[in-house]
């Protein structure tokens, strides 16, 4: 049940909300993100007022962005899930995101909540993170101060939360113009929806077959969601094949440290991460041809 | 605070704390009991209604976040005391045991019915992941679907059956399905005029070319409610909620139809 | 004559009003000067209250009156408990009036589990009750806790009821141990087994809700309940909890939204919300949350088994017996005691012909959620564990699991059987069932298809489920033997209106299982009245006869037969009208289509409509005769009635992650008649995906402490459509001879086999790893650690 004196404000100026959220020390934003709002209603966080972007119509879309003869893609924050999920150019170039945000929860969820909501209050547990993490995402903020921009390595803290600051808003999320093939591998918590284990994998391989970029990213039960840089650096340079894939999968959970879960042991996770890896980039092997 | 928004084409202006769900300003001080409350943290879907044309859960939403938006619960998707195809196929199929999850389960599916014409049985069973059941095992319901989709359902919510409302229809039909050259050569007449606040376009060609570039912006096209439906003679008037990537518009619009063509449309956006 | 409308799948008649959302459940209905009820519970599982502080609370904005067990004391009684274990010695908390007690709806020094209540506010607005209830202050004093039979009955644990020593309520027996233990003794073959039936929440997706009144100038009380026995408990009510006459409190329940069991019991905020409203002389509403429910409405299953299986080498069964551990929770609810024995422990021999077999149940109280009545209660508990033991016996001696299975079945000519254990099968052809289930599931194929999916790296296997379930819970002398306090029978009313219409009132009621509907089709069937034309009245004390609502699957074998034979004394009046009419003989009327005609003389007839005319004028009757075409009955059956399955689960393992995918669920069942199939497999559907839920996904789970760790919807996963196949299902029919319908309890059969299904199945497909048994709930890690018990 959420107290009584909850406040809530609408601003229609990113300014206007930037200055709600420094003026007001137990402020948070919300972005439509469905798990702020239950767990205000569940009483495991309190908030003094609700600072809603919905109206900052600046912010919804996504557009593509010339980067010499390639695309990126710029993506306002309040953009729902759904419509990333359905959108081509992430389907086409960005498979990762287009299926992170199509795994995440619900349909009802994935219509409420957008894309800053969720990367500032999921975090680490959202699906959107490991996908973020694998196709380089730079996320642009507002705040009192004036703007910044944050890599995706450096958003997602060791605590679980994220870098922004008290009285920092998302506005956008850019992906660099790409030419890896992407996807996400999710092992879903029966109950929540929510991943358990969230795997998003980007590959490039050059002319000889060989692995030239690669980045994978895991998000979940998590402490951070962060890059699986032990199983990159085994797949880096050389042919993908299956003894490749196993090097990977074997050094998926290096460093990946677990929360506590009643739904399955950090020993469980961390074998369950391997097979997820191994199978991501079979998947991708797979799309290539 | 004070809010507006209209709910089954109605509009309410409501002083709430800010506290208050919308479920609970639907239930409680809307009297549309129809929306119900299931669990407590958002997995049952029993307060599923449609906000701006797309599903949402109502215990997850302050009443005030619905300032300025467009809801339809179940008693606004159709006439009081008729049922629409979806909700003729739940009866047909014995789609309903208990009755408690119904509600929410029709506002869902309306939702999947309004973006996708040819949904998957898997497609289906995934799109109700917000929607638990515990009488039915799901399979009558997605028989009920599956029925359903047999009988076209009108893109713009509407329930009444007239020539005009099925001209209107199969215009948004064309354009959603982003199929520009059929939107123009079957629904408007060689020289028909669209008149803007931007300016007159007039003639095939030029429509279909201001077709295109609306759709390019307006990617992902939802027609999320029709305020208002008005036939005078042989014109249509309409009220229209539009939700796309770029986010929510109310349009206006005015078609003048002759022989099955519009000859004269007006449109106005905010 | 083929039925025209009876036996066939019409469409429901109450589902428009569902559909369109304007049902009405007890939260969405408005009284005018409605005020709003919310209840403390514990935080603790067990404690004692040292003080609680109310001051606070009772100055905040909106609060009406704010009380405490103290204020109910010499004002209201502990709820009581109304199944006793039958035949053996039972230890219960206190009651006044020399039953068992269930605790009182407040705890004023002592709470027992995480849902009990201390305190109660009532303020105008929902919101700021529960606002209300935070500034509560309750001083507890926290005792250990314990949460499983065996920690609560071992030495210097922790005592729940000073009047129960021990925390054992009851240890109950049936079948013959000696004859058992000897058996086993001598067996060539000898299967044990432990296992954990787990705890599980019942999860309606309505949660539970009362709307209370009093009208102080009648003295009469009205109380709205998401209720599934709304005369017991107004029964139970006014005479062991409140003290009022039975004449002054009248209980409606609008419709229910699902309860599987749950809604049959008294709960604390049903007298509270009656004391409240007599208090204020305002209408008094209280709607439980999620969470609320989760801790406080009864919880399923919980039995700990040891099970042993003797037998043959050429597979015949000689011997079963089984040790149950069954946890009763904090209190014993209104009827969880018999839940917990008997109708677990007289099932365990299911199809087989055993013979010599003993349960023991040990039932005993922890500071755990109240347990009750889960869809296939006690059976489903049965099920499992037999036909766990069945197929490994059938792996110990190298056959066939479904050779084991044909060996032992009790034959059709044998019935009526008597089991051994208390219950009598009537009808049935267990062997039949199982052939058709085989058939339908290829089993022949099935070696080639476990070779077809080690070689896409997954493991294929089948499982077997055999089972009988004892249904239309009970004729009154029967459940009288097993411990229950109160007549079972049904009662049904039917008359017919001047104006053609029909009329029916019955004292079952349904959450779900469309009574409307089907009732009317054994009228309309009988009668010949067009089924829009009937109506059927329940729910609601005021107007209608008493009945046991609906549970243990009795609804259509028990209030089924009363109506059916209620349309019988109807025509039988309706045909001595008639005949007087015709200037003929009863005996040479024919009734067929709605009308009363002359034998051989078809034209010379009079329809029913003109038969209720002429009973409702009254002008010309016959003597002996009275006006009106009305007649009702009180219906006991002679004894219960025994639906049974054969259902087969094919599921798909993946060794590397330990997911289940079930690929097909087939269910062959037997009913007897089945008055509407499309209603009769809408059932089996939702039964099996409930048994579903309990082997994939659900646990209740507590901490040592005694907290429900599990106590909202993303700490409890319950199925949802994706990953679910269609129910292929069947049917063969043995009537029963105990009712005029033939027909047998169906609403919970989907449910009784299908864990026994599912946990073959995995075990099967997990045969090569020397996988011997898991425990439910099967989640991905479970099943990954029983193929790789060193880890990765």
């Amino acid at each position: 049940m959420l107290p009584s004196t909850l406040n809530y404000a609408a601003p229609t100026t990113l300014g206007a909300a930037v200055d709600l959220l420094a003026s007001h020390p137990d402020a948070v934003f919300t972005a439509g993100s469905y798990r702020l709002l239950i767990d205000l209603k569940m009483q495991r966080i309190d908030a003094g007022t609700l600072v809603d972007l919905r109206k900052l119509t600046e912010l919804y879309g996504i557009a593509s962005v010339e980067e010499g003869a390639a695309y990126g893609v710029e993506i306002g924050a309040m953009t729902a899930l759904s419509t990333l999920a359905n959108d081509v150019r992430l389907l086409a170039h960005y498979g990762a995101l287009a299926e992170a945000a199509s795994a995440t929860g619900d349909a009802q969820i994935r219509n409420m909540a957008a894309l800053g909501g969720t990367l500032a209050y999921d975090a680490s547990a959202g699906d959107v993170a490991a996908a973020l993490l694998a196709l380089d995402a730079v996320i642009h903020t507002h705040h009192s101060k004036g703007q910044r921009s944050l890599d995706a390595a450096d958003f997602f803290t060791s605590d679980g939360k994220t870098a922004l600051r008290h009285d920092e808003i998302i506005t956008m999320v850019a992906l660099p113009s790409t030419s890896a093939s992407s996807i996400y591998e999710k092992f879903t918590h029966p109950a929540t929806l929510e991943a358990i284990i969230g795997v998003a994998a980007a590959v490039t391989l050059d002319d000889a077959g060989r692995v030239a970029a690669c980045r994978l990213g895991v998000c979940g039960s998590v402490a951070q969601a962060k890059r699986l840089s032990a199983a990159e650096a085994a797949l880096l340079g050389g042919a993908l094949d299956e003894a490749a894939i196993a090097g990977a999968a074997a050094s998926a959970a290096d460093g990946v440290e677990w929360l506590p879960s009643l739904q399955a042991s950090a020993e469980y996770r961390a074998h369950r991460l391997g097979v997820m890896t191994a199978r991501a980039l079979r998947r991708l092997v797979k799309a290539q041809g | 605070m004070r809010v507006t928004f209209t709910v089954n084409h109605q509009s309410h202006t409501l002083d709430l704390e800010p506290r208050v769900l919308l479920v609970d300003v639907l239930r409680d001080h809307l009297h549309l009991t129809g929306v119900k409350i299931g669990c407590d943290t958002g997995q049952c879907g029993a307060c599923v209604v449609l906000m701006d044309g797309v599903s949402v859960k109502s215990c997850a939403l302050l009443g005030v976040q619905a300032d300025g938006s467009s809801i339809t619960t179940i008693e606004g998707v159709s006439e009081k005391g008729t049922m629409n195809p979806l909700q003729t196929a739940f009866q047909a199929a014995h789609a309903v045991q208990c009755g408690f999850c119904t509600p929410g389960m029709i506002m869902s599916l309306t939702d999947l019915l309004a973006r996708s014409a040819q949904p998957s049985e898997a497609e289906i069973r995934a799109w109700l992941a917000g929607n638990l059941c515990r009488c039915t095992g799901y399979e009558n319901v997605v028989r009920a679907v599956n029925a359903a989709l047999q009988v076209a359902g009108s893109p713009a919510h509407l329930v009444t059956e007239t020539p005009l409302r099925k001209f209107y229809d199969s215009h948004l039909r064309a354009m959603l399905a982003g199929d520009v050259d059929a939107l123009v050569d079957a629904h408007y007449s060689a020289d028909a005029v669209l008149t803007t606040f931007e300016g007159v376009i007039s003639g095939r060609d030029a429509l279909k070319t201001y077709f295109r570039d609306y759709l390019s912006v307006h990617t992902d096209l939802v027609i999320a409610a029709t305020e208002r439906f008005v036939e005078f003679g042989d014109s249509i008037y309409t009220e229209t909620v539009v939700r796309s990537a770029r986010g929510v518009t109310h349009a206006y619009n005015a078609f003048v139809v002759q022989d099955g063509r519009v000859t004269h449309q007006f449109a106005g956006v905010k | 004559m083929a039925n025209k409308v009876f036996g066939k799948p019409i469409k429901r008649k109450e589902d428009p009003a569902f559909i369109q959302g304007a049902a009405p459940f007890v939260a969405d209905i408005h009284l005018p000067g409605m005020a709003h009820m919310e209840i403390l519970r514990s935080p603790h599982a067990h404690a004692r209250i040292r003080s609680i502080d109310t001051s606070e609370a009772a100055k905040m904005p909106g609060v009406l009156k704010v009380i405490t067990g103290h204020d109910l004391v010499g004002r209201m009684k502990p709820l009581p408990c109304v199944w006793i274990p039958g035949g053996v010695e039972s230890h219960f908390p206190l009651h006044p009036q020399d039953i068992p007690g269930a605790g009182m709806p407040l705890q004023t020094d002592h709470v027992r589990f995480i849902g009990d209540g201390v305190a109660a506010v009532v303020a105008e607005t929902r919101y700021q009750a529960m606002d209300a209830l935070r500034a509560i202050r309750v001083d507890y004093e926290v005792l250990p806790a314990v949460t499983t039979p065996e920690a609560a009955l071992a030495e210097n644990a922790p005592q729940l009821h000073d009047s129960v020593p021990g925390n054992l309520n009851a240890y109950w027996t049936c079948g013959d141990s000696a004859s058992t233990d000897a058996a086993i003794a001598d067996a060539e073959v000898v299967v044990e087994l432990d296992l954990l039936n787990q705890r599980t929440i019942n999860s309606p997706i309505e949660p539970r809700g009362a709307l209370a009144t009093f009208d102080p100038v009648t003295d009469e009380f009205v109380l709205y309940a998401s209720t599934q026995s709304p005369h017991n408990h107004r029964l139970i009510l006014c005479y062991y909890v409140l003290n009022i006459s039975l004449n002054k409190l009248r209980i409606i329940a609008p419709n229910v939204g699902g309860s599987f069991g749950t809604k049959g019991y008294v709960y604390p905020d049903m007298p509270l919300v009656l004391f409240m409203a007599r208090e204020l002389k305002r209408p008094i509403k209280w709607q439980d949350s999620r969470q609320g429910y989760m801790r406080s409405t009864v919880q399923g299953r919980d039995h700990k088994q040891r099970a042993v299986l003797a037998g043959t080498r050429d597979g015949k069964i000689t011997a079963l017996r089984c040790t149950s551990h069954a946890n009763l929770g904090a209190y014993p609810s209104t009827i969880g005691p018999g839940v917990a024995t008997a109708m677990m422990g007289r099932s365990i021999t299911g199809p087989y012909a055993i013979p010599a077999a003993f349960c023991e149940v040990y039932a005993a109280f922890t500071n755990t959620v109240p347990l009750g009545a889960q869809r296939g209660s006690g059976r489903s508990e049965a099920t499992f564990m037999t036909e766990r033991l069945v197929d490994l016996f059938a792996a110990e001696i190298g056959m066939d699991p479904a050779e084991v299975r044909r060996r032992n079945f009790v034959q059709p000519g044998d019935m009526p059987y008597d089991n051994g254990l208390g219950w009598l099968y009537d009808s049935g052809d267990y062997p039949e069932l199982l052939e058709r289930a085989l058939r339908q599931a290829g089993y022949a194929d099935l070696p080639a298809l476990k070779e077809e999916a080690k070689a896409r790296g997954r493991r294929l296997g089948v499982g077997l489920a055999s089972f009988v379930a004892v249904s239309g819970v009970g004729p009154s002398p029967r459940m009288a033997k097993e411990g229950m306090l109160g007549g079972t029978w049904e009662a049904a009313s039917i008359r017919c209106e001047p104006t053609g219409d029909v009329v029916a009132t019955i004292g079952s009621k349904p959450h779900g299982q469309s009574h409307d509907t089907v009732f009317a089709q054994i009228i309309s069937e009988r009668l010949g009245v067009a089924v829009d034309r009937i109506s059927i009245r329940h729910s609601d004390t005021m107007g209608t006869p008493f009945g046991q609502g609906s549970y243990g699957s009795r609804s259509f074998s028990m209030a089924g037969p009363a109506l059916y034979l209620t349309c019988d004394k109807i025509l039988q009046k309706a045909c001595l009208a008639a005949a007087h009419k015709l200037n003929a003989s009863p005996d040479e009327m024919v009734f067929e289509n709605g009308r009363f005609y002359v034998d051989g003389q078809m034209d010379r007839g009079i329809t029913l409509l003109e038969t209720t005319l002429a009973l409702w004028y009254a002008w010309d009757i016959p003597d002996g005769v009275e006006p009106c075409l009305e007649a009702t009955t009180f219906w006991d059956a002679p004894d219960f009635n025994y639906p049974s399955g054969a259902q087969i689960a094919l599921v798909e393992v993946d060794p590397e992650t330990g997911e289940v995918e079930l690929k097909r669920f087939i269910a062959v069942s037997d009913v007897g008649v089945i008055g509407n199939p499309m209603v009769m497999e809408g059932q089996l559907h939702g039964g099996i995906v409930h048994g579903l839920g309990q082997a994939l996904f659900e646990q209740a789970i507590y901490d040592d402490d005694g907290n429900l760790i599990s106590d909202t919807l993303e700490r409890y996963a319950l199925p949802k459509a994706a990953g679910l196949p269609h129910f292929e299902l069947d049917f063969v029919t043995s009537p029963t001879p105990h009712n005029p319908l033939g027909a047998k309890g169906a609403g919970e059969i989907g449910t009784v086999g299908a864990t026994a299904a599912v946990g073959n199945a995995l075990c099967d497909a997990l045969r090569e790893y020397g996988v011997r048994h898991i425990d439910m709930p099967f989640t991905p890690e479970k099943v990954w650690r029983a193929i790789h018990p060193h880890g990765g």
